[in-house]
């Protein structure tokens, strides 16, 4: 134990305190910041941007009485005033609004029946929507409460207060792709960084095997400690670096959010929303931690396994070509199965153990899974990350010691069942 | 001590081991040679437990392969050298020390002595790859001996040494030896050997030819041919002289460089033959018995040179 111990600590600190990890985290550290400042960006582009196309508005008054109602002109006249950046159009009463945004007709269209809610429609990715949302809101009220206070006699004051204070606000219909899903979002970015950990991680494994193989300090290594330890710490090293990097790049992003929070609400609220409303539960982060550590440790034995079984650097490619096509198809589909939660396929998938660190986690975040299926999946990604890290100790203990060409399947399984062979 | 008896290892066809059987004393320098390919490094291997034998036994300090070691030191410097190019020394020392065992302090005191013995202290914050070759090779054997070793193997300690680091190796192998450690290298370099190890075995094609104590070898040759130098170049009128006054006991008479090399028939001429070179007023001024090198003992007991070749390809 205190080998593996000292192992993990001498595998961590060689990538921790070399320069090109440093530099990576601090370019990632550096694009989390400009990602979280978005909106600030998107406020800088607005203004370098004015002078093209300008997006389409329909504006459609549903009012059923005259006399507490602007009609659709009006308020065009008015918006153009007030935000001359876009193209307005006065509606008919009754438009549909869904089936025009979709035709391509207008961008956006704003649907108000004179009262004290109004609807913007557009699609859900139109940044747009977000953008003009205050605008709105502030306009209209203004133009609310003048048409209230004009129809009344000049010393109703308790009427006038309650007119004062009336206030217009919009809700957002998103048409199209992107409903509303509960963690859509965060299940989508937790695939996203899973996927990149394993692609980058797994390289580092194999390198790192292949290296000791490739400048011949294995010999001295497995002469001063077993295997099955050289290979633990090495993938339990390499996994903290991970999460050392992850974490790092994780708190800059939470920070710049917080910072960045009042901007994002006012020019993406739709996201900001969405964040605010997103359901991280302390028990969703244990699943989220359980299947990343197992998913790592699955792929990261895998890749260590197949790194013993070559002794040149250049030779590394050959044998990571199959894990990395694995985890590209697991993630490809994963990703396209999110669309469809409850599909069969996604069902599926979470409980096949290369795949149910993806899916798995996407289906409880996404409320389509309870504990029991989670359970369920657990156990099984667990008996199997015990199995593959037995069959990689054991590939690893007859790898590392073979120099010359890289070994195919049939090779490594005849010289695991012969004891104590190897090819020196 | 080590006890090596009639192990046997395959590698497919080849038969790299055949029977090997020797002792190593403790206390002794002791030399595994052979030609390239001969299985010196196999028997190395399986005394390291990198790999077993197919059949024989490997016994040390009288514990066998099979038993707990744990508290037999080893040190070792693979045939197959090589570290972590971009780590500094210092952190590859330590590290290697605290996975045999030592506490990071222990490994450090130890770092600290060694690299002043081998004359590398200023190495020890550098990476690795910005030293020679031969310097790695310093830090090889620093790592080697970094956790106090009671028995230490080192395979061809001398290729890449130039001579005084050849010297500086010698000196600490010695000195391991001299405190009472086992220590084994092995090596195809035979004056390097000859000059400062105690006890050998030569390999070849796996098996043990000829094993023992050097000196004890060296005069189990025969100690009839003398060589004579008198300070005037040989010549070939003094060599037929001689002959001629000693008919009955020369077998041959050769000029050898500088001085003569004569082959007695029985030991007792000795004194007749100093006699005759004085009387030819050529006084001897060294007048010693040629001795076997280890070199030619070794060309003598070593077979076919291509065959060996050969099955160094199929084993590698």
């Amino acid at each position: 134990m205190n080998r593996t111990l000292t192992i993990i600590k001498f595998e961590y600190n060689g990538y921790v305190r070399s320069r090109s990890w440093r530099v990576t985290t601090i370019i990632f550290m550096l694009l989390v910041i400009a990602a979280s400042s978005i909106p600030h960006f998107m406020a800088l582009f607005e203004k370098i941007g004015a002078g093209n196309e300008k997006e389409k508005i329909l504006v459609v008054s549903t009012s059923e009485n005259g006399t507490d109602a602007t009609s659709a002109q009006e308020m065009v006249s008015l918006l153009e005033q007030v935000s001359p950046d876009y193209d307005w159009y006065a509606g008919k009463k009754n438009d549909d609004p869904k089936a025009l945004i979709e035709n391509g007709d207008y961008n956006l269209v704003v649907s108000y029946d004179g009262g004290e809610v109004y609807t913007l429609y557009g699609s859900g990715y139109d940044f747009a929507v977000y953008g003009l949302q205050a605008t709105l809101d502030t306009t209209l009220t203004e133009t609310l409460r003048q048409n209230r206070m004009s129809q009344l006699p000049a010393d109703d004051q308790t009427t006038l207060t309650e007119i004062m204070n009336s206030h217009v606000t919009g809700t957002i219909e998103s048409v199209g792709k992107g409903g509303a899903m509960q963690n859509f979002y965060l299940s989508y970015i937790m695939l996203y960084l899973l996927f990149i950990i394993l692609m980058i991680y797994g390289q580092f494994v194999v390198t790192s095997v292949v290296n000791e193989k490739s400048t011949k300090a294995m010999e001295l290594l497995i002469t001063s400690a077993k295997p099955t330890q050289l290979m633990y710490g090495k993938v339990i090293g390499i996994g903290l670096v991970a999460i050392t990097q992850f974490a790092l790049i994780g708190i800059v992003g939470i920070g710049g959010m917080i910072v960045n929070f009042s901007a994002w609400e006012e020019r993406l609220p739709v996201i900001a929303e969405g964040i605010k409303t997103a359901n991280f539960s302390p028990i969703l982060i244990v699943w989220l931690a359980v299947f990343f550590v197992l998913g790592y440790l699955i792929y990261a034995f895998i890749y260590a396994a197949l790194g013993a079984t070559v002794s040149k650097i250049e030779d590394a490619s050959t044998v990571t070509t199959l894990p990395i096509m694995l985890l590209m198809i697991v993630f490809m589909v994963s990703m396209v199965a999110m669309q469809k939660i409850d599909s069969m396929l996604v069902k599926v998938m979470s409980y096949i153990p290369l795949s149910s660190p993806f899916t798995m986690f996407s289906r409880i975040s996404m409320g389509e899974a309870g504990a029991v299926e989670g359970l369920i999946a657990l156990a099984i990604e667990i008996v199997f990350v015990i199995a593959i890290a037995w069959l990689a100790a054991k590939i690893y203990r007859v790898g590392v010691m073979m120099y010359g060409k890289p070994m195919n399947l049939g090779e490594i399984f005849k010289a695991i069942r012969t004891k104590g062979s190897s090819r020196i | 001590m080590i006890e090596i008896k009639n192990l046997v290892k395959r590698f497919g066809e080849v038969k790299a081991l055949n029977d090997l059987s020797f002792t190593v004393k403790d206390g002794v320098a002791f030399g595994l040679l052979g030609r390239n390919g001969a299985g010196k490094t196999t028997c190395i291997r399986i005394i390291m437990e990198i790999f077993a034998a197919d059949s024989g036994s490997v016994r040390i300090r009288g514990i066998g392969e099979n038993e707990k070691q744990g508290n037999i030191r080893f040190g070792y410097l693979p045939e197959e050298r090589g570290l972590y190019q971009k780590r500094k020394i210092s952190e590859q020392m330590i590290y290697i020390g605290m996975l045999r065992g030592l506490s990071k302090t222990e490994a450090i005191d130890r770092m600290n002595l060694l690299l002043k013995e081998l004359e590398a202290e200023e190495y020890l914050n550098r990476k690795l790859d910005t030293l020679s070759k031969g310097n790695q090779q310093k830090i090889q054997l620093a790592i080697a001996l970094i956790n106090d070793p009671d028995i230490v193997i080192l395979d061809e300690p001398f290729s890449g040494l130039d001579p005084v680091n050849a010297q500086l190796l010698k000196n600490i192998v010695r000195k391991q030896a001299d405190s009472g450690k086992t220590v084994i290298f092995s090596s195809h370099q035979m004056p390097q050997v000859e000059e400062f190890c105690d006890d050998i075995c030569i390999i070849n094609k796996g098996t043990a030819v000829l094993s023992g104590n050097l000196d004890t070898i060296k005069r189990s040759y025969p100690r009839n041919t003398l060589l004579v130098e008198t300070g005037l170049p040989p010549t070939e009128d003094v060599l037929t002289s001689v002959k001629s006054r000693m008919e009955d006991h020369v077998s041959s008479a050769t000029i050898a460089q500088k001085c003569y090399a004569i082959t007695l028939k029985d030991d007792s001429a000795r004194g007749a033959l100093f006699e005759v070179f004085t009387a030819l007023g050529q006084t001897p001024e060294k007048f010693i018995i040629k001795e076997p090198s280890l070199e030619e003992i070794f060309v003598e007991k070593v077979g076919d040179p291509t065959e060996d070749e050969k099955r160094e390809e199929a084993v590698a």
